[in-house]
């Protein structure tokens, strides 16, 4: 017994020790912000090959375009302090960009401890030019460099496409330096939401100095530069990503001096994250499990620092219209309108979704809300489900919906996807009598089987704040995203004009068509509800809320 | 002895060969690719990554030409720098500049600005720092608990040591990380939650993902134990007037901890390439995220680099394993 008590002692007084170092090495006068950012490593830091959300979170933070999409998903000067836009007579529209004079590529240097600017080799600092710009796009658009999202550059610049697929060369690509600060470049067309691609992740300078001494490796935090509001400061990989505030960026008044020090991501699973946040050793997390949200808002304390937002995707149904009895439109409208969004969302994934009737997201430019358009859009209707059914078994000869076909429905493994699958397949049973097999495979396998399969689970999520993000980007015949076989030169003219059309009430409205022919009158998906972001922050945390995916933290601040 | 580490070398390197064949067969196998995105990748992209990362060669050609820049090492000149398609694990400096190098496993696929080499040189000492604690923690708990099981057969030590023991085995890490998370880092504050970084941020990880392990070897020890302590030798011991702690630590436990050994290869060689679970939970830069997740992704060259490197430490522990046999038992011959 003793002996135990000895032992109890040592564990306490070890534990105390512990408790004090902790203590003391939080205490610190500089305003760093701790958050999350998945549970993978960030893949890459380069512009030109980024395609997950948080290898461009941290390019948002440190490199910055022409322009920049604000908290608000609104276009906003970035480098380019105005522009001019010009149309030509062949139909190309032709940009000039005024670029801020004097801004520097920096670098972190951790003997110094500081940001530190980047020299040339006669000594004087490298700034950033156009001709930095231009180098960057064209390394964006080269087939050679095998950018994933080259194409969104690519397809708004003129001569983008022939180059990016190898028919054209890299000069004929619209986009040329007139001067150090003065940027051309030639859109294909007059496009409204040209200016909010031109300031993409993929679009950005690119610094061709160090990208050709070290190659893939140019990235590393030793040779990494940058400009933009924060530098990258550690980079520990798999552990944590830490940049701190760029003392030369000089600060505009859409994207100002930072009050943050630095910001340490850890990469952490959503649930360690959600601990550490209740420790206190996190003062925001990126998203919270769904399973802990009721808990959450049960709570006094953290449902005051708990906010539901918008995340700018949509969680959808496809049909493979290509495969038998799929290729019947009543059937798809009969399962579509048999689907009870309002129960899903707020009895199956509890996560804040909304329900969508519409294919593209809210948050988007131009698109035409559900409100506003009352009816176009595809909802929760028994009786026109029963209508549609019994149009689609006349149609196939059949006298019960139990002769149908079997259906086999298919989502990558998930238990969330899971949960909502097992719901629709209950609600097309009751309703409709229509009954249907659930299958899921690992995320790989599913993406190349899911042509195949008569119905399967999808996602979209923006890019840019556009409604052509959603229905030209997908579902126009030219896109490779769409794997329901369906097209519709109707719906391209549609999506087409509303491209071209400068006046948004107008573009709204031929979207709103456009969506009803993708989602009523032809069906080749059901839209089932818009995303829902969920974040915690400390109250001690000033913040804003980004409505796309990307947060902007030159606008947060710690108040001590 | 030599002989006998020789043949283990050459059944090593027949064992290596048939795990690549399997592992390259199966996961060319595998519906989708690793550029396999809900965002399609455009046609004239895909074909320029394929050619980029010597996809659009025919599988054997692919296959050889892996194998050969993994296994045929290089002596590099001065003024050689690495690039994305070549880098060594192993880097050896030679005079004058020179360095010989060996084992390229090519790059990834996922993370295209890193090597799969890189990733191993970076993660692996982290999950080998933190399975040499894991295994320390399940044997100083282990080896004790069985030996005093055993000793006090049938009494209250025995239940509770073995019903520990069941416990531990029973309850996977997926519960007990979160509940150590739980206990020393949210409510005690005493530990940190997650990270890496310091021995403190070690200690969650290693008794979590030791105490399951030292389960295994307190039942294993408590068994065999039990059975030597009945063998003619050791009441010979004791009829000697042996004191009882000499007999067991000397003439008991040293034969009762071959089957131990036995299991310590496998427990070795997992710790050793990390468990996934563990290091999300606790947030350690391990190898285990990059074991799971190169499936996941159909990153291929970082599939076969772990692939191989777990064939290989399991060879070697099972062999290390075999000599401490000889050690242990001197009736046990190499031949």
């Amino acid at each position: 017994m003793r002996k135990f008590q000895r032992l109890l002692a040592l564990v306490l007084v070890t534990a105390l020790v512990l408790a004090v170092i902790g203590g003391v090495s939080a205490q610190d006068d500089k305003k760093v912000l701790r958050t999350d950012i998945g549970p993978s490593d960030v893949p890459t830091l380069d512009p030109a090959i980024a395609t997950d959300s948080s290898s461009i979170q941290i390019l948002e933070m440190t490199y910055i375009g022409v322009t920049f999409i604000d908290e608000a998903s609104q276009v906003q000067p970035g480098l380019a302090t105005d522009w001019t836009v010009t149309a030509n007579d062949d139909g190309t529209t032709t940009y000039v960009f005024n670029l801020i004079h004097d801004v520097p590529w920096v670098k972190y240097n951790p003997e110094s401890g500081a940001v530190e600017q980047v020299m040339d080799e006669s000594g004087a600092v490298r700034v950033v030019t156009a001709h930095d710009f231009v180098y960057g796009w064209k390394r964006t658009i080269d087939p050679a460099t095998a950018g994933d999202y080259a194409y969104l550059l690519a397809g708004a610049v003129a001569g983008g496409e022939a180059a990016n697929s190898g028919e054209g060369s890299l000069d004929d690509v619209g986009v040329r330096a007139i001067d150090d600060y003065t940027l051309e470049v030639i859109a294909p067309n007059n496009w409204s939401f040209n200016p909010a691609r031109f300031g993409l992740w993929m679009a950005r300078p690119q610094p061709q100095w160090v990208i050709e001494e070290f190659a893939e490796f140019w990235i590393e935090p030793a040779n990494f530069v940058s400009f933009g509001p924060f530098a990258l400061k550690e980079w520990p990989r798999g552990e944590s990503i830490t940049i701190i505030k760029n003392p030369y960026w000089p600060g505009t008044d859409a994207l100002p001096v930072p009050a943050l020090d630095e910001v340490v991501f850890y990469v952490i699973d959503e649930t360690v994250a959600l601990a550490r946040y209740e420790a206190g050793e996190l003062d925001r997390t990126d998203t919270v499990a769904i399973a802990e949200i009721p808990r959450i808002q049960a709570d006094p304390v953290l449902s005051q620092e708990f906010n539901l937002g918008n995340l700018e995707c949509t969680y959808y149904a496809g049909f493979s219209v290509g495969i038998p009895p799929m290729d019947n439109v009543h059937l798809r409208r009969a399962l579509s309108y048999a689907i009870d969004r309002q129960d899903i969302v707020e009895n199956v994934t509890q996560g804040g979704q909304r329900p969508a009737e519409f294919f593209t997201n809210t948050g988007m430019n131009a698109a035409p809300l559900q409100e506003d358009y009352p009816g176009v859009g595809i909802g929760y209707d028994p009786d026109k489900a029963q209508e549609e059914l019994a149009l689609a078994l006349a149609d196939l000869g059949l006298a019960d919906a139990s002769e149908l076909p079997p259906i086999t429905v298919l989502y990558n493994t998930s238990s969330a996807h899971q949960a909502v699958y097992e719901a629709i397949q209950a609600m097309w049973a009751d309703e409709l009598g229509v009954q249907v097999e659930l299958t899921n495979q690992e995320f790989a396998t599913y993406l190349d089987q899911r042509p195949t399969f008569p119905i399967w689970r999808a996602g979209w999520c923006s890019d840019y704040p556009d409604a052509h993000n959603f229905l030209f980007d997908v579902f126009h015949s030219s896109s490779t995203n769409n794997d329901t076989g369906w097209s519709s030169e109707a719906f391209d003219a549609l999506v087409e004009q509303a491209a071209a059309e400068p006046d948004l009430q107008a573009r709204r409205d031929l979207y709103a068509q456009a969506e009803s022919l993708l989602v009523s009158e032809e069906a080749a998906i059901a839209p089932i509800y818009f995303y829902a972001s969920n974040e915690l922050t400390k109250p001690y945390v000033e913040r804003t809320f980004a409505s796309g995916n990307q947060e902007r933290f030159e606008n947060w601040d710690i108040n001590n | 002895m030599g002989k006998f580490i020789f043949r283990r070398f050459l059944w090593m390197l027949l064992v290596l060969f048939l795990v690549s064949v399997v592992t390259f067969a199966l996961m060319h196998s595998v519906p989708g690719g690793p550029f396999s995105r809900e965002k399609e990748v455009p046609p004239q992209i895909l074909e320029v990554l394929n050619a980029k990362y010597n996809l659009d060669a025919p599988l054997v050609q692919q296959y050889v030409d892996y194998m050969s820049a993994v296994i045929i090492p290089r002596v590099t000149p001065p003024g050689w720098t690495r690039t994305i398609s070549e880098d060594y694990l192993l880097n050896i400096g030679l005079p004058g500049d020179y360095a010989f190098r060996w084992m390229n496993f090519g790059p990834s696929f996922r993370e295209r600005n890193r090597t799969v080499s890189n990733m191993i040189a970076f993660h692996l000492p982290v999950t080998a720092q933190l399975g040499f604690a894991a295994l320390l923690v399940a044997l100083a708990i282990g080896v004790p608990a069985g030996t005093i099981a055993a000793l006090n057969r049938n009494t209250m030590y025995d239940y509770v040591g073995m019903g520990i023991a069941i416990v531990g085995v029973s309850v996977s890490t997926i519960t007990s990380g979160p509940l150590l998370q739980y206990i020393f880092g949210v409510n005690l504050k005493v530990l940190p939650i997650s990270g890496w970084g310091s021995w403190e941020f070690m200690v969650l990880p290693a008794f979590a993902l030791g105490f399951t392990e030292s389960a295994i070897i307190a039942r294993l020890t408590r068994a065999s134990l039990l059975q030597v302590l009945n063998e003619d030798y050791v009441r010979t011991a004791r009829a000697k007037g042996l004191r009882e702690s000499y007999v067991v630590v000397f003439h008991t436990l040293k034969n009762a901890l071959i089957p131990v050994i036995t299991v310590l290869g496998p427990i070795t060689a997992y710790l050793l390439t990390g468990s996934f679970v563990i290091e999300r939970i606790f947030g350690v830069p391990g190898i285990g995220e990059a074991f799971i997740t190169s499936i996941s992704n159909r990153d291929y060259p970082l599939i076969m680099g772990m692939v191989l490197l777990f064939a290989f430490f399991l060879v070697v522990a099972n062999t290390i394993v075999d000599i401490a046999y000889a050690w242990l038992d001197p009736r046990i011959r190499f031949d």
